[in-house]
Formats: structure tokens, C-alpha cells, sequence
């Protein structure tokens, strides 16, 4: 093993957050597998797969999800010996596919902030010339210095844009055409002429998939890609920050982090929640007190002082522990899965109190009578009535949680209590913001960029939610068949 | 005074007298629902004259709603697709009428009250305060002139104590009592024209009886006109001047309410009679309605009613019959009746009920028997759950049935109907009493003895839509409890037996693997019934199994439910609100009352000679289809006590208008009239 990294000239780094976050990703595969071989399962993500709405929002979400999965694969590259020979050394930082694939953007820090796609700084400084000293506005180190005038960068970005365009065009015919190529359902047409035939919006008989609008959405975002790495090479798109770091390479890392405490911290908090939830529902007596009263006395404690508590703990440890950790990702990493934790442990109260006023409505229903009418088990009931009917709550809030958590985090980072401050997080980045606002004159892009950033996340992610929940109602299929 | 406009004087002089209150003509709406279009109504026509009361008729889905929504132009814009035709309130269009003007019309000259009292009153509003929203948008009275008026509707439409009530919020209120300020809400703006959407089906048959009571004296004081819709055929019979019925989309007669009942004249309306129960047709099987009422989604071609006629011919499925008159006032859309067209010459077979027994039941044996059966809920209340109060919904039941023998319990809701059934099936635990089952101490039974019997007793509940788990496919909600008690063997014999008890509900085997929801209310009853026989039981409570079914509907349940009697000996105790029902269904009848079972004994001796005054009531109050037979109604005042305080003494008599005055102080004990009649009255012994 130790040769193979040798060889390939790095170590590979597993996280915990990785592990997790890769887990899903294996049981959501698993899912999809168990779920195309049954009909009756698929039928309702039929419906969804039919929503014009649903397909765009999940073509946008998808961009964030590989991007994050890819920036989930961390490892320590070797660092170049001076001597032959010598054992291999590693690098304390680790990087990830992502990184190696962007390259050095990540690298090309500037002294300080300068606006988006500037050449020059955005402050004033001494500058040495032949001349003497002068104040002005220096070139950037990286933003443009290929440039031999400034004056030029108009016509530069026009070129850079168009040929960016040209290669979204290009990338998006060939993911076009290579999903025409899979297809079966072509009604005898070469790829190319089907290619043509959707974008022009005809749909064929036995189209299950919006393909119109799938296309449309990806050519847009392929588009605004290609265009962002061809400009993103020369400029700094979205500017720099007070360190000089490229604010588009943060906002991008940033989304991993997003992912992470969306989706880690629902699934931590939702066997607390759907339990105990259904629990304190379905049994009432003292089981219902006793869970009412738990949820109640978490809820009076301010959720903010048990987070600062268990994150300052774990801080400690960590500082106590330093040599349990090689690389400083490896303690970020420690920090985010105990605020994950630690989000989930004081987010359940919510939907648990959700649930069991749900729970309490079913219990009356005449199909749980009749189950124990049956002798049906309270385990299968629970699990076979009312689960399945609680399902949407479920679906809802989580979706309502993902948006939220992700702004908690950026609450919690102002506070102190976040993330760790060198890892990459629209919290930290609204938090550095803060400052910036407050300055003159202002500096807004990282603020802009977090947001926009965050934004069409989470509208993305809000509007695939809903269809899903439409479609696995039943209560809104039947209306229409009922009335 | 100009020529011209003394003309439009007279023009319109003319109209007023001559012409209707409200007159539809050649109404079309379409509605567009999930990507397909709903031809909700299809061209309706009709009249209404001042004073007069016209009863649309139909099962659920007709259009009826649609049609009293669309006269009130409170159709829902955004799946609206399309309103053609005319309907005109005086002469005056409001299909072209403005939104702003509408206000005026509606509660001011149009009025509507609908079906559910209780969702229908706003509960964070005092009744005061909810009739005097209308007295102020369209009379402008305020303070207490509003205050004044107001106490006087409510007075008129027969709310007790209204100076009280007045402040009272709806949930202080009986639903008879709701429906009353719905009522007073609707005539504080003394309109012209009132709609009542089903304005009795939530509610019991001797409030009913006193809501039709007050709506017929309102409209005789007022001059108003009523249209009513409705399913039922008795509301029909006491309410109406003038009826149509309707049937998918269209109306497909149209006559006096004398004509309608001594010669209905399209098959669908003689079809619908032919459906209701009753006792003189205790010994055949239901005329049946085969199928459904056709979606509305696809343009027809022919008769909509073809599919499911007996005496269609090829004509039917060709041409849409027309519209013509086939007496004075009678109206009606059928090819049969047409004169210019002449019938195949064949044999008009009428399909002779062929004479079905009654099941026989077993003298001897007792399959289950009740003996002062008593559930008590205890009502706690503060911090350590202490028992303040009992709601005492059974007090004191005897019962028994016998194999193959069907015994209805019939009462208004609340009178504990539904608690004995479940305390039968050991859903609830029981106070006091005795449970015998096939010779089991049933309500002692614990564990794996309990879980044995399980199989031996089970229910089929009223509302089809909430019994069924709607994520759960329909083999598997069946097959629910066989794998719950350990009866299926083998995956295969378990899938077999699925398909024979869907094949004996009369449902194809291919549904396996489809939701409830795509199924119908009969459809879905049906699917109850199978789960109910996958374990073979003995005996099933049926709690109101047919009352959220349409008429037609409901004929196909209850033969289904006799024929599987005849098939495997089964019993039934038979719970229900619905007299007509009884008396075709069941053998012995039990009549309960807050609680207590107030009187016993066979069909004909309880339907024919009741001796209870609460029974020789409930049987008055029920609405007939027989015209002729002027009954005396018994009317009784008020509603059913409260099971947490029954009235002392006989708890029927503050509402028994044969009540003395030992009725209150003693509690009266079973009476026996004859060997298998009792009825538990004071008045019988002496």
C-alpha cells in the first residue's frame, strides 16, 4: 500500500464526515435499486420525474451534490524530497479531487481585497517606482496580470466569455448526446435529430422525463461553467478577501460544508425525532409524558449555550489531544461531525412534536383499528401504518431544516461556536463579511457570493422538495378523483 | 315619459310575472383538473318559481354542487375553464355579473347553506357576531338594532333561549342548533332564493325532521324559493314542488314531485326507487345499478346512462336522446319514452328478482351474548391525571346474537352505538357486564387467547376512505390479517386466497397490486368487506357500512353482504342511523337510547307496533318515499342528553311528549310486549 501512494505520490485521508457523507451516497444507490424493481414504489417518483420543476431544480442540485462529493475525497499529496530514497513524506494540508482539479486557484492569494474581475487592488499603496514612491492602486499578482494594459481587460473577458461559451455549448451537446446514445425511446431518430427535436420542446409518446427542460437547464449551467473556468484562470471572478484569498474558490468549497450539515445533522436528528415522535403519539399514558416532558425541558434550554457547551468541550479535547491528529483537516473535520451531532441532538424537539400530534390523528383512523381488530403487532402497526403516513411530515422538515441549519451554522459561526474558522463555510464567510460592510468603501462580494451561492441552493432544493411531497401524498392525488 | 321607455316598463313588467325567480338555461361548466378537463355540468336547464322548493336530485359526482356553485358564481377561478349558457335571477344575467356586484347578490338576494354545520360557522366568532356580518353588509344595521334583529332570526328559525345563545360561540352548540344559525345567517339578508346544498345529510333523522319542518315554514312565511340538493329520495318526497334528476352532468328528468314518485319515466329514476330498501322487499335481492356513474373527463357519445341501462338498444350508444315532454311538466331524456322513435320490437324483460330467503338462523345456539354491558370513559383532568367525571357511552346493554342472524342497533350518534360494537371486538375495554362468545368468557380473555379470537370477530367500518391505510396496496391490506394471525400458509396460498375473497366481493383479482385511492367508495367497501372475511369470522360488526354510499351503491353493499351470510352462516351485528336499511337487512332490531337499549324484538313487531315513544318517533321522523300515507309525524324538541350527566330518571324524558311526571324520578325496566319484544318505558306497565 505504502509503495501505491508512493507511486501515485499521495495518501488518501479519511474523514468521518466523508465515510458518512459516502454511506448516504451508498444507501441512496441501494434505495434507487430497491425501488426500480417494484412498480408501486416508483410510481409516485414518476410523477415526480413528469415535473418540469422538479427536473430543473434537480439538474442545479445535482451540480452542488458532485461538487461537494467530489470535494469529499481528500487526500495528503507527497511532498518532494530533497534526497533520493528518503521516506515519503506527506503534506499536513490535505486537498481534495476538487482541488486538484481547479488546480492552484486555491492558491493564487493576492495581499488584499480587490473587487471582481479586477486587475488592480482595491485599496490604496505605496507603490516603488522608477519615479519614487506613489500612492495608487496596485496590479494584482494573479487577476489579470497577463495583461499588458489594464484597458484591455474589456476585451479580453468578451474573448475569454465567448470561448467559454463555446466550450458549454460543446460540453452540453456532448452530455446531450451521449444521454440521446442511451436512450431507447429515440422513435428511430439519430441523436443529433432528437437532440433537436427536444430543445425545439416536442415531446414524444411514452416520454417520462421533461427533456425540453432538462436540456434547456443544462445548457445554462454548462454555459455558466465553461465560462466561469475560462475567466476564472485569468480573474479573480467574484474578488478577493482581506487575506487575498479568490472568493469564488471559497464560495465553491463552501458548498461541501452546506451539504454536510444539511444532510448529516437531519439524519442524525430523525431517528430521535420519528421514534420518540411516533412514541409519545401512538402509546400516549406515560410513555407521552415522559417523552412530552424530555422535549419540553431540551426546548427551555437555549439551544445556542448546549451547542457553545459541546462544541467548547470538543475544542478542548482537541487541543488536549493534538497528536490524535495529523493533518488540520482531520481536526475541522472532528468539529463539523460534533456540531452535526450536537445540531441534531437540540433540532428534534420540532418534528417529534409534529409527529405525535400526527401520530395522534392516525391513531384514531378506522384502518388502525382494523389492524387491531387483527391482533396486528404495535410494532407493525408503527411501522407499517403509521410510518408510511408520516412520511411527508418528515419530507417537509427536513427540507424546512436543510435551509435552516444551513443558516444556523452561519449563526453559530458569528457566535464562535461554529465550524472551525479555517475551514471553508458561507457561515465564515458571512461572518468575515460582517466587518467588511461596516468599511469604506464597501466590500460586498463576499457577502454576494455566499448568498447567491446559498440561495440557489436552497430555492433549488425547495422546489424539488415540494414536487416530491406533492407527488407522495395521496391525500392531493385523490382529491381531484374524489371530487 | 318617453314611448320607449314606457315599452321597457311594461317589457319588464311583463317578465316579472311572467317569468321564474331564477331561470338556468343550457348551463355548461368546465373545469380542468390534473391536465384533463371535468365537464362538471353539461347543459342543465331549469326553472325556479318564487315560493316554490325544486329538488335537484342525483348520487355524488353529478354535477349538483357545481351547478348551485355556479348560480352563486363561487366556482373556483383557477381550475375554471369554461362557463357557457345563461343563468338569469330576474331577467338579470349573473354569469356576466361583475364580482363587485355579485357581493350584493349573494346573501342578499341568493342564500346558501351548506352540508357540514360544523365547519361552515366560523369558530372563533359568536353566533351574534356571524349573523350580523350579514345584517350589516347588506341591511347596514348596526349596534343594537343589528343586536335586535338578530335575536329575532334567530328566534324565527327556532334556536331556544336566543337572548342567551346570542353569545354563544358554535361549539356550545348541537350540530341541529348550528345548522339553525346557518339557516338565520342565511336569511338575515331575506333573500329571494335559498340553496341549500344536502342541508340534512350530517345530521340525525329527528333533527332533520325539525330542520325540513323549519325550512318548510320559512318559505311559506317568506315567499322564498329553495333549491335544494339533495341524495335523498324521502327529503325529496316532503320538500319538493318540482324535481330534476340529475345524472352525470345532465339532467335526465325533470317533473312534478307527483309525477316523479307515481310514474317515473327515465330508467335511471326508476332504478334509483327501485334501489331503496325496505321491508316489503325482505325477501329478494336489491334492484342493483351495475357500474359507476362514467367519469366526466371524455366527451360522450349516446345516452350517458347506456352502460349501465337494462332496456338500452343500439340507438342508445349512437345518438344522444333529446330533451322532450312526455306529459304536462314531465320532462325527460331517453329514447325509450320518445314517441317519434320506435322501439325495437322485443320483449321488454324486466329482470324478476328471483325470491331470496331469509337466512335461517339457529334457534338454539347463542353466538354471542351481552349482559348489562356498561363502558365508562373517565374524564381526567389537571396535572395528575384525576378522574373527575365518566362519560357513561354504553350503560347497561343485553344482547344476543345468534348464528347467521342479523340484529341491527340503531340510534342517533352519540347514543353509543359505535362503543358496543368496539367493546365487542375488544377495542376498548369494558366497565361492568358480561361478554359470552361461543361460549367464552369474551371480555376476560387475555394473550394468545384473545389473539385467537380475533379471527373470529371482526368489523367493516362506515367511512370507506378512512379505513383503508392509503399506502398500503390493496393485496396487502387484505392479506393483513391472515399474516397477522398466522392463518396464510405459503406465499402462494396466500396470494390465492386474496384473489378468491376479491373474486367473492365481486372485485377482479388484478387489483393486487393497486392503492385504495384509485378505488371508489363502493369499490373501497367492498375491498373492507374482504379484509373483514380473510380471516373467517363469525360474526362482523358493521358500523353504518353503507351510509357514506350513494342509493345505488349501497343496494349492491347490502346484497353482497346478504349473499355472503347465505354463503358462510355469518352474523352481523348491524349498527346503523337508517330505519329503511333495517328493515330490509336485519331480523332483530335493537333500539338504543343514551346508552341503554330502550327497545327489542323482531322486524316487524319493532318497525310495525313500536311500543317505545323515542321508536314510535325515530320511525315518524323518517322521511318516505310514499306520498300517499299521510303519516302523523311525531316531532320531538331537542337533542339527545349528555352520556358525563344523563337526564335522572328515564333518560328519554325531557325530549318524550308522552312524558309524566314519574318518569323523571324512576328508572324504567324492561317491559316484555311478547316473548321477543321488550321495550324499557314506564308508560307500558300500567
Amino acid at each position: 500500500m505504502i509503495e501505491l501512494y508512493a507511486a501515485i505520490g499521495a495518501k488518501p485521508l479519511f474523514l468521518w464526515t466523508d465515510l458518512l457523507i459516502w454511506l448516504l451516497v451508498a444507501v441512496i444507490v441501494l434505495g434507487v435499486s430497491y425501488t426500480r424493481k417494484r412498480p408501486h414504489l416508483l410510481e409516485p417518483w414518476h410523477r415526480v420525474a413528469r415535473s418540469r420543476l422538479a427536473m430543473g431544480s434537480l439538474v442545479v442540485l445535482l451540480v452542488y451534490v458532485v461538487i461537494g462529493l467530489l470535494d469529499s475525497i481528500h487526500y495528503r499529496p507527497a511532498l518532494k524530497s530533497t534526497e533520493a530514497n528518503a521516506e515519503v513524506h506527506y503534506a499536513v494540508e490535505a486537498r481534495t479531487v476538487l482541488d486538484w482539479l481547479v488546480g492552484d486557484l486555491g492558491e493564487q492569494s493576492e495581499k488584499s481585497y480587490s473587487a471582481p474581475l479586477a486587475t488592480h487592488l482595491y485599496s490604496r499603496e505605496s507603490i516603488e517606482t522608477e519615479a519614487g514612491t506613489v500612492r495608487d492602486y496596485p496590479r494584482l499578482q494573479h487577476g489579470g496580470a497577463h495583461l499588458e494594459d489594464p484597458a484591455q481587460q474589456r476585451g479580453d473577458l468578451t474573448t475569454s466569455l465567448f470561448v467559454g461559451g463555446l466550450q458549454g455549448v460543446l460540453v452540453w451537446l456532448a452530455i446531450a448526446l451521449i444521454v440521446a446514445m442511451w436512450l431507447r425511446n429515440r422513435q428511430g431518430r439519430s441523436p443529433l435529430q432528437w437532440v433537436v427535436s427536444k430543445i425545439r420542446g416536442q415531446s414524444d409518446e411514452g416520454d417520462v422525463l421533461p427533456w425540453h427542460t432538462i436540456l434547456w437547464v443544462t445548457c445554462v449551467v454548462a454555459l455558466l461553467m465553461m465560462m466561469a473556468i475560462q475567466v476564472g484562470v485569468k480573474y479573480h471572478i467574484l474578488g478577493t478577501d482581506k487575506v487575498g484569498q479568490d472568493v469564488f474558490y471559497q464560495a465553491v468549497k463552501s458548498i461541501r460544508t452546506g451539504l454536510v450539515i444539511g444532510t448529516l445533522t437531519t439524519l442524525i436528528m430523525l431517528p430521535f425525532a420519528i421514534l420518540l415522535g411516533i412514541m409519545a403519539g401512538y402509546f400516549r399514558g406515560w410513555i407521552d409524558d415522559a417523552i412530552q416532558y424530555t422535549y419540553t425541558t431540551l426546548n427551555s434550554i437555549p439551544g445556542v449555550l448546549l451547542i457553545a457547551a459541546a462544541i467548547l468541550m470538543i475544542q478542548v479535547y482537541i487541543d488536549n489531544n493534538a497528536a490524535l491528529f495529523e493533518t488540520t483537516e482531520e481536526r475541522a473535520d472532528l468539529r463539523l461531525l460534533f456540531l452535526c451531532i450536537i445540531l441534531g441532538v437540540t433540532s428534534w424537539t420540532g418534528l417529534c412534536r409534529l409527529l405525535r400530534g400526527e401520530t395522534l390523528k392516525l391513531r384514531e383512523m378506522d384502518y388502525i383499528t382494523a389492524a387491531h381488530a387483527f391482533g396486528v403487532s404495535h410494532l407493525r402497526i408503527i411501522t407499517r401504518h403509521i410510518l408510511p403516513n408520516v412520511m411527508h411530515v418528515v419530507l417537509i422538515s427536513i427540507v424546512l431544516d436543510f435551509s435552516g441549519l444551513v443558516l444556523a451554522e452561519a449563526v453559530l459561526s458569528y457566535v464562535g461556536v461554529g465550524v472551525d474558522p479555517t475551514m471553508y463555510s458561507w457561515g465564515n464567510m458571512i461572518n468575515g463579511a460582517r466587518l467588511e460592510m461596516a468599511r469604506e468603501p464597501v466590500v460586498w462580494w463576499t457577502l454576494l457570493a455566499s448568498f447567491l451561492f446559498m440561495f440557489v441552493m436552497v430555492l433549488a432544493a425547495n422546489l424539488f422538495s415540494d414536487v416530491v411531497r406533492e407527488a407522495f401524498d395521496p391525500r392531493l392525488q385523490s382529491r381531484g378523483e374524489r371530487s | 315619459m318617453s314611448k320607449q321607455s314606457e315599452d321597457q316598463l311594461l317589457q319588464s313588467d311583463r317578465d316579472t310575472v311572467g317569468s321564474p325567480l331564477l331561470s338556468v338555461q343550457d348551463l355548461r361548466i368546465w373545469l380542468s383538473s390534473r391536465q384533463q378537463t371535468v365537464r362538471a355540468v353539461d347543459g342543465i336547464s331549469l326553472q325556479i318559481e318564487r315560493g316554490k322548493t325544486y329538488a335537484l336530485l342525483g348520487e355524488s359526482g353529478c354535477g349538483k354542487s357545481m351547478t348551485a356553485l355556479s348560480i352563486m358564481q363561487l366556482l373556483p377561478e383557477v381550475s375554471l375553464k369554461r362557463a357557457s349558457g345563461e343563468i338569469l335571477l330576474e331577467g338579470e344575467s349573473l354569469l356576466d355579473c361583475p364580482e363587485q356586484q355579485m357581493r350584493q347578490v349573494r346573501g342578499g338576494r341568493i342564500a346558501m347553506i351548506f352540508q357540514e354545520p360544523m365547519t361552515s360557522l366560523n369558530p372563533v366568532m359568536t353566533v351574534g357576531e356571524q349573523v350580523g356580518e350579514v345584517l350589516q353588509q347588506h341591511k347596514n344595521l348596526r349596534g343594537s338594532e343589528q343586536r335586535q334583529q338578530v335575536i329575532t332570526l334567530l328566534e324565527d328559525v327556532g334556536l331556544p333561549t336566543p337572548e342567551q345563545r346570542i353569545d354563544a360561540y358554535p361549539h356550545q352548540l348541537s350540530g341541529g342548533m348550528k345548522q339553525r344559525v346557518m339557516i338565520a345567517i342565511a336569511l338575515a339578508g331575506e333573500p329571494d332564493l335559498l340553496i341549500a346544498d344536502e342541508p340534512t345529510t350530517a345530521l340525525d333523522v329527528t333533527i332533520q325532521a325539525q330542520i325540513l319542518d323549519l325550512l318548510r315554514r320559512l318559505q311559506q312565511e317568506r315567499g322564498m324559493a329553495i333549491l335544494l340538493i339533495t341524495h335523498d329520495l324521502g327529503v325529496v318526497a316532503e320538500m319538493a314542488d318540482h324535481v330534476g334528476v340529475m345524472y352525470a352532468g345532465q339532467l335526465v328528468e325533470s317533473a312534478s314531485r307527483e309525477q316523479l314518485f307515481s310514474t317515473p319515466g327515465h330508467p335511471y329514476t326508476r332504478r334509483l326507487f327501485d334501489a331503496l330498501p325496505d321491508r316489503s322487499k325482505r325477501h329478494q335481492p336489491l334492484t342493483v345499478l351495475h357500474g359507476m356513474v362514467p367519469p366526466l373527463t371524455a366527451a360522450f357519445q349516446g345516452c350517458r346512462f347506456e352502460s349501465r341501462c337494462d332496456q338500452s338498444w343500439g340507438l342508445c350508444r349512437q345518438l344522444d336522446p333529446n330533451w322532450f315532454a312526455v306529459s304536462l311538466g314531465q320532462q325527460v331524456r331517453c329514447h325509450q319514452l320518445n314517441p317519434e322513435i320506435e322501439p325495437p320490437n322485443r320483449e321488454m324483460v324486466t329482470p324478476e328478482a328471483e325470491p331470496q330467503p331469509l337466512p335461517v338462523t339457529d334457534e338454539g345456539a347463542v353466538l354471542l351474548q351481552l349482559q348489562g354491558l356498561k363502558v365508562h370513559f373517565p374524564i381526567r383532568k389537571g396535572f395528575f391525571h384525576r378522574t373527575v367525571g365518566e362519560v357513561k357511552a354504553v350503560d347497561g346493554v343485553d344482547l344476543s346474537i345468534r348464528p347467521g342472524q342479523t340484529v341491527a342497533l340503531v340510534g342517533e350518534s352519540g347514543c353509543g352505538k359505535t362503543t358496543v360494537g368496539k367493546s365487542i371486538l375488544r377495542l376498548l375495554e369494558t366497565t361492568a357486564g358480561s361478554m359470552q362468545f361461543a361460549e367464552k368468557a369474551l371480555n376476560q380473555l387475555q394473550g394468545r387467547a384473545l389473539h385467537q379470537v380475533r379471527s373470529q370477530l371482526q368489523m367493516i367500518f362506515q367511512d370507506p376512505y378512512a379505513s383503508m391505510n392509503p399506502r398500503m396496496m390493496v393485496g396487502d391490506i387484505i392479506g393483513e390479517g391472515m399474516d397477522a394471525l398466522g392463518i396464510s400458509r405459503t406465499p402462494a396460498e396466500r396470494e390465492q386466497r386474496i384473489a378468491e375473497l376479491l373474486e367473492q366481493v365481486g372485485l377482479s383479482p388484478e387489483v393486487v397490486k393497486r392503492y385504495p385511492h384509485e378505488f371508489s367508495g363502493g369499490q373501497r367497501q367492498r375491498i373492507a368487506i374482504a379484509r373483514a372475511l380473510a380471516v373467517d369470522p363469525q360474526l362482523i360488526v358493521c358500523d353504518e357500512p353503507t351510509s357514506a354510499l350513494d342509493v345505488s351503491v349501497q343496494a349492491q353493499i347490502l346484497n353482497l353482504l346478504r349473499k355472503l351470510q347465505q354463503q358462510q352462516n355469518l352474523s352481523y351485528l348491524f349498527i346503523t342511523h337508517n330505519l329503511s336499511v333495517v328493515s330490509w337487512f336485519a331480523q332483530e332490531v335493537a333500539v338504543m337510547y343514551l346508552g341503554r337499549i330502550v327497545e327489542y324484538g323482531t322486524v316487524e313487531e319493532v318497525m310495525c307496533s313500536p311500543k317505545h315513544p323515542y321508536t314510535q318517533a325515530l320511525l315518524s321522523a323518517v322521511p318516505t318515499v310514499d306520498t300517499e300515507s299521510q303519516r302523523e309525524v311525531i316531532r320531538l324538541q331537542g337533542d339527545q342528553g349528555s352520556p358525563i350527566d344523563p337526564p335522572s330518571g328515564c333518560p328519554f324524558h325531557p325530549r318524550c311528549p308522552q312524558a309524566e311526571s314519574r318518569c323523571s324520578q324512576q328508572l324504567p325496566e324492561q317491559q316484555w310486549v311478547s316473548e321477543t319484544h321488550h321495550a324499557t318505558c314506564l308508560l307500558l306497565k300500567g
